[in-house]
């Protein structure tokens, strides 16, 4: 019991990073990023590739990071000029061609099978004190994470952020550089989201090219909106009953409903979909919305 | 020469599906001013719905694909009436966070449903006509004739009928449009029934062409995205156009590259086109701003 507490609290912790970063990029500063999960991928797969031909794993991690936020530059620059909604499928496509070459570069990626074998954080450690140990160590990176992005939603970054997303003219009109900023902001989220990715690699011990599918994104979409887009506490609310549901659908059989697993999975997105369409139809600014001070 | 053109045959008939997909993106987005994620979804209900009667209750195939052209029409003008036009006022953002929502949903009702397993339609495998050494499916020539005889008559009726002046009439300037007396609800509510339909006989096609999966429809968000931008927003032989070029574009890059890597070829020609033409191709006005 106490191991799959840990689990789930290692898993939620990861996510709660993918949801700081997003939130970082559609909550303060209105970009529609709907590739999230390739900066999760690219993440991973760097730092589990990089440590498998020696590197320390803190070195591959950072690694992991960096490259995940180098990889968002380009596509900031191409698209943070255009209308949101280009964006949004441009970002879709980064995604998937991030998936296909996750797939098709066997020399690389080693394909559809994944890689195996990833060094684990604390491998020394046996397995109950190993989860504990990578759990404490998600805390602090969440924690400076948080604290990081709290700052920055305070200094003048994050109130140009904000003037960009609720008038982008006005800003410009103000002197401030808008795609420079956007692109920051997009590149730090997908920095961030790099991190979470290589904790994901260095945790499992294992990546594949099917744990980096749409739905990992929308999944961090529906925490970000749910919890109040533009607050990082509510991401984290958000975050939490995103995991609980997740979690808790598991266990919609015992109610007497005889679904098969597909179904049942079926059904959880369905949930989620209604889910987003509903936060948009009656409460779009989420549970716990930025206070008017910082939003 | 021979591989390339036979290619390029294939791409063209890949092509007139993700325009017929393409399109109702496309006057969506004109009119309505979001891409509706959603919409490539109606393609797969078009589809495993033909599927449901034309399998399952013995339906003949055509009358099969008419109900399921018709309940994709209803599900897409389902849509807009409980969700996007209560959100009309709206930004764009929140518009096309909703349509993530709904395309969710729909994409695994269907595998709520049907579940994600792999299936086809049953249809006869017929001989390929040839002609001067090339070979063409008759499934891919109806295909092609189909969407050409689709794209005839919603020329004819944008440019000459009632309802195309006043959709064109919303579509510039929807208050002046309102002002003037144009029933703006009206034109609106019809254009997402012939979008939707037309996405749903998309689907059905491409079921002809491919197997049946819950992502059938997915797979072509970003081919018909390609094909809107490329052919110039709300421009429908502009879309056609583009589609076409989209479609030979990734056979190509199935041919001679890797078949999985069609998403990147035409993630690239997104990209090109951002880059170098975002009002596209056929597009006068600078809609990409």
């Amino acid at each position: 019991m106490i191991s799959y507490l840990i689990a789930i609290a290692i898993i939620g912790l990861i996510y709660v990073l993918l949801g700081l970063a997003l939130n970082l990029q559609w909550g303060q500063t209105g970009l529609i990023n709907f590739g999230h999960v390739a900066s999760f991928a690219i993440g991973a797969y760097t730092s589990g590739l990089l440590s498998l031909t020696g590197l320390p794993i803190p070195l591959a991690m950072a690694a992991g990071a960096l490259l995940a936020g180098l990889a968002a530059w380009p596509l900031g620059r191409l698209t943070v000029t255009l209308k949101e909604d280009y964006l949004a499928i441009t970002a879709i496509g980064f995604s998937e061609v991030v998936r296909s070459v996750l797939e098709n570069e066997m020399w690389l990626t080693r394909g559809p099978s994944g890689v195996p074998g990833i060094p684990s954080l604390f491998a020394g450690l046996p397995a109950t004190e190993r989860g504990a140990a990578i759990l404490a160590a998600l805390v602090i990176a969440a924690a400076i994470v948080f604290l990081l992005l709290e700052r920055l939603t305070r200094a003048p970054f994050g109130r140009a952020l904000r003037a960009i997303r609720d008038n982008e003219m006005a800003a410009a009109a103000l002197g401030k550089n808008i795609v420079s900023f956007k692109t920051r902001s997009l590149v730090l989220g997908a920095a961030i989201a790099g991190l979470a990715g290589a904790f994901y690699a260095h945790y499992l011990t294992f990546v594949s090219p099917e744990q980096f599918t749409p739905e990992v994104t929308f999944n961090v979409w529906i925490a970000v909106i749910v919890g109040g887009s533009g607050s990082n506490l509510g991401t984290i609310l958000g975050t939490f009953l995103l995991i609980l549901f997740l979690e808790g659908t598991r266990f919609l059989n015992d109610l007497g409903l005889a679904l098969d697993g597909s179904q049942l999975g079926a059904l959880r997105f369905m949930l989620i979909g209604a889910a987003l369409v509903l936060c948009m139809l009656f409460r779009p600014s989420g549970l716990l919305p930025p206070s008017t001070r910082s939003g | 020469m021979q591989l390339f053109i036979q290619t390029v045959i294939d791409g063209i008939s890949t092509g007139a599906i993700i325009a017929l997909v393409a399109v109702g993106l496309s006057l969506v987005f004109r009119i309505s001013r979001f891409v509706n994620v959603a919409h490539v979804d109606l393609a797969t209900i078009g589809a495993y719905v033909t599927l449901l009667f034309a399998s399952s209750l013995a339906t003949p195939f055509p009358l099969a694909a008419l109900i399921g052209i018709a309940a994709v029409a209803a599900t897409g003008f389902g849509a807009y009436k409980l969700v996007y036009r209560r959100l009309r006022s709206e930004r764009a953002i929140t518009l096309i966070i909703a349509s993530v929502g709904v395309s969710f949903f729909l994409r695994y009702l269907v595998t709520f449903i049907w579940s994600s397993n792999q299936q086809a339609f049953d249809l006869p495998l017929l001989r390929a006509y040839r002609f001067a050494g090339f070979r063409i499916s008759p499934y891919d020539l109806m295909i092609i004739l189909a969407t050409l005889a689709v794209f005839a008559a919603l020329h004819i009726t944008l440019r000459y009928t009632a309802f195309g002046r006043s959709l064109r009439a919303v579509s510039d300037n929807p208050s002046l449009a309102r002002v003037a007396g144009v029933a703006s609800e009206r034109v609106v509510s019809l254009m997402w029934l012939i979008g939707a339909g037309l996405a749903g006989l998309g689907g059905i096609l491409l079921g002809i062409k491919a197997v049946l999966t819950p992502y059938l429809g997915w797979q072509l968000l970003l081919p018909a995205f390609a094909a809107v931008i490329l052919g110039g927003v709300g421009s429908v032989t502009g879309t056609l156009a583009g589609a076409l070029i989209i479609g030979i574009v990734g056979e190509l890059a199935a041919i001679y590259w890797l078949p999985t890597y069609r998403v990147a070829a035409v993630f690239a020609m997104i990209v090109l086109v951002l880059l170098i033409r975002p009002q596209g191709l056929f597009g006068a006005k600078a809609v990409a701003k």
